[in-house]
């Protein structure tokens, strides 16, 4: 390559090609590593935050929707021909037992680590590099691959360093690895490469796009914001739960 | 060798490996209904309109505070709107606040919106602070150490003094009440009869009722039976069905002392010859008034009344139809009351399964004292089921109770140990639950017969007994006392001690 880029020796106009190409390829890689990264650092961090949110108000709301219920079915045995109250019995029912699965879910889930380290950010990089299924030109290959990544991306969640590293030393050689071969085979499965590192860098960026205009994430970042400025939304949406709660009791024992 | 266009070598589209998902951590796309509602909460909370001026803002919290204007009650909307304009200097809308929090024990931020208040002169602001000067709830929290009880209160009277005699009606009542009050430095009877007519005349509706009631105290003054009935009637036509409940005791006694004056020892002198059609007419006047706001007070003292013809003609076809009326809207002691009448046939025809289902009724009902309607249904299954005694229910029903320290529930479990019914006998088991029966009753003034004849069940039981397996059932009671949660500290303390000293 030095040689070729100084000029001492003749540089055929493919060989030329397959340089540039593989600067790109390899810049693109970069990219595709760093968003992986960005999109799987966001889930995991929506996921510890859906636990504290859980945690902190989840039984709240199931609580306060139990007594909605049980108000609105003393009100139904007080008019128990109208269809309204009827419909609002059976609605706020249905909604109690839904919120009740919905907290008890979240709750009976193991805690996750918490924080990600710069360390385990690094490994993910470089296993991401080495096994990211875009990457792979064969579709046995890309089968593979994506298995692997799944578990990278397990690892990540659960702040393990040690799997990650381990998944990087077993993977051990490329075996697509372009060597020996003429410089038109290899422009054509490096140009190949940079279309799928492209549309899977798109595909990505759609994806974080996608996630950042989740509920979940709104209530994290206003939460987060809020938490910054020395505010403490989660507790205060706590507190005033915490009142209605008392409120509806009692309205209930009334 | 094949030397061709790199072009050649590229696979078609469709060879192109399939795409696979990889990242396995991409939310769901089915929404939540906890973080919708938990994100739509905070944002709400976040956006309290600030445009909008103090007035305006605390005339909203005003209409979620007290479910004005088709406005549902809604404490949380009524705290945020006072929130915004006590912060622009609202007095009012600072008072309000401050007594919102108060509900809420958020002491220490209600005192500090109270001193707001009473800095800006805000007259009912002054008026509570005097008032609750001494209270630590309030004394604790004080940024100002310095406040004067009786210039408080003095600055409050003249607050309400100038809008008083500006009219307003509201401000009238307020001062009466200032001027009623003994221990006032401005205590003066004329003063609050003349600030009370004044605003019950512009139809206030509590005003009213306050005044009848002053003219109808016959050691007053300025009694004056007619005015006050007059007062009273006024009141009920503004929609306040407690006039309505007085003027029926009125007509019904012909005395303002109330129902159970007499078995309280208290004679009142007579106001009017007692009318029972007048009162009859006024109790239903209440119920239909009660209704509007779901209440049911009215319609089972009527069916009480008539129930047990004290007062009334005693008439089973109206007391059914009252209890019934009440019971069916939910009012927990109807229920109770047709369960136990239904049952005994006394009064109304004994029924088992209308007793059956107003016990049941009752029992889900009930809240604090939930284990006397389950004791009441095990009772029920043992001794007055119409086809004969259900061992298993009543077994249930009073272990359900006993669990929570209800005497009689453990009483009647023991005897049903005791004589193997709907269990095989077990005498460790019977003596343990009547030596909690025992404890539970021990020391508590009104129950004394039945705590002797628990004690006698345990020791008639335990001559049939071997030493060792009377020590088995008091370490089980003794176990049970110390398991169980549900007690009140006091009844706890009584029961450890009625064990110890029931056990000699």
């Amino acid at each position: 390559m030095n040689l070729q880029e100084k000029g001492w020796l003749k540089v055929l106009p493919e060989e030329q090609e397959l340089a540039r190409l593989d600067a790109q390829q390899k810049e693109l890689e970069e990219q595709l590593v760093s968003a992986e990264l960005s999109l799987e650092t966001a889930a995991t961090e929506i996921e510890r935050f859906k636990q504290r949110y859980y945690r902190a108000v989840g039984r709240l709301y199931a609580e306060l929707d139990e007594l909605e219920a049980k108000i609105s079915n003393a009100r139904l045995k007080q008019a128990p021909n109208d269809p309204n109250v009827r419909a609002h019995a059976k609605a706020s029912e249905e909604r109690a037992k839904r919120t009740a699965e919905e907290a008890g879910f979240v709750e009976s889930q193991p805690d996750s680590e918490p924080e990600i380290t710069p360390t385990l950010k690094q490994a993910y990089r470089r296993a991401v590099k080495l096994m990211h299924p875009d990457l792979a030109l064969t579709e046995k290959e890309r089968l593979r691959r994506t298995a692997l990544m799944a578990q990278i991306n397990l690892a990540y969640k659960r702040g393990d360093l040690a799997a990650i590293e381990k998944l990087i030393k077993e993977y051990g050689e490329d075996p697509e690895a372009i060597v020996g071969e003429d410089v038109a085979s290899r422009i054509v499965k490096t140009i190949r490469r940079i279309a799928q590192l492209r549309r899977r860098i798109d595909e990505v960026k759609q994806e974080l796009e996608a996630l950042k205009k989740t509920d979940i994430y709104r209530l994290k970042q206003t939460i987060e914001e809020q938490e910054a400025n020395r505010g403490d939304p989660l507790g205060d949406l706590a507190r005033d739960l915490k009142r209605q709660i008392v409120e509806k009791q009692r309205k209930a024992y009334a | 060798m094949e030397v061709s266009l790199p072009i050649s070598h590229m696979p078609k589209n469709e060879q192109l490996p399939a795409t696979v998902p990889t990242n396995s951590t991409l939310p769901q796309a089915q929404s939540s209904g906890l973080i919708a509602r938990g994100l739509a909460a905070i944002q709400q909370s976040l956006s309290v309109p600030e445009k909008q001026d103090a007035e305006s803002l605390f005339k909203k919290g005003m209409r979620y505070r007290n479910d004005e204007g088709g406005t549902p009650q809604n404490s949380e909307q009524a705290r945020a709107y006072f929130l915004a304009a006590a912060t622009l200097n609202h007095a009012e809308a600072q008072y309000e606040l401050s007594l919102l929090l108060g509900e809420y024990n958020e002491w220490p931020k209600a005192v500090g919106w109270l001193e707001k208040s009473v800095s800006l002169g805000f007259g009912p602001a002054q008026q509570y602070l005097a008032k609750l000067l001494s209270d630590p709830l309030i004394a604790d929290h004080l940024s100002n150490p310095n406040y004067d009880e009786s210039q408080l209160y003095r600055q409050a009277s003249a607050w309400f003094e100038e809008r008083a005699k500006a009219g307003d009606p509201a401000a009238q009542y307020d001062l009466a009440l200032m001027h009623w009050n003994e221990e006032a430095t401005n205590y003066s009877p004329e003063e609050a009869m003349r600030w009370m007519k004044a605003a019950a005349e512009q139809d206030h509706g509590f005003a009213c009722l306050r005044l009848g009631e002053w003219l109808l105290d016959d050691k007053a003054p300025h009694h004056n039976t007619e005015q006050g009935i007059y007062w009273f009637s006024r009141a009920a036509e503004l929609g306040k069905s407690h006039a309505c409940q007085r003027l029926g005791d009125l007509y019904l006694l012909g005395h303002m002392g109330g129902r159970y004056a007499s078995k309280r020892g208290e004679k009142s002198s007579q106001l009017i010859p007692p009318d029972k059609n007048s009162a009859v007419s006024w109790y239903e006047r209440q119920i239909e008034l009660e209704k509007e706001r779901g209440s049911f007070m009215g319609a089972q003292s009527l069916g009480r009344l008539y129930l047990f013809g004290d007062y009334l003609d005693q008439n089973m076809l109206l007391a059914e139809r009252w209890l019934l009326h009440a019971a069916n809207a939910g009012n927990l002691d109807s229920q109770r009351l047709l369960g136990s009448e239904y049952t005994s046939g006394k009064r109304l025809k004994r029924n088992a399964t209308a007793a059956l289902h107003w016990l049941k009724m009752a029992e889900q009902n009930s809240s604090s004292s939930k284990h006397c309607d389950q004791y009441q249904l095990g009772y029920f299954y043992e001794h007055d089921n119409d086809n004969a005694p259900n061992y298993l229910d009543a077994i249930m029903w009073y272990r359900n109770a006993a669990d929570q320290g209800e005497y009689r529930a453990q009483k009647g479990l023991g005897s049903l140990y005791e004589f193997g019914r709907g269990v095989p006998t077990d005498y460790v088991q019977a003596y343990k639950w009547y030596a909690l029966s025992v404890a539970n009753s021990y020391g508590k003034p009104g129950i004394r017969d039945f705590h002797a004849v628990a004690i006698k069940a345990r020791d008639v039981l335990a001559q049939k007994m071997i030493p060792s397996h009377i020590a088995e059932a008091r370490q089980l009671a003794s176990d049970w006392l110390g398991n169980i949660t549900s007690l009140h500290p006091a009844d706890y303390e009584l029961a450890r001690e009625g064990l110890v000293k029931g056990a000699s």
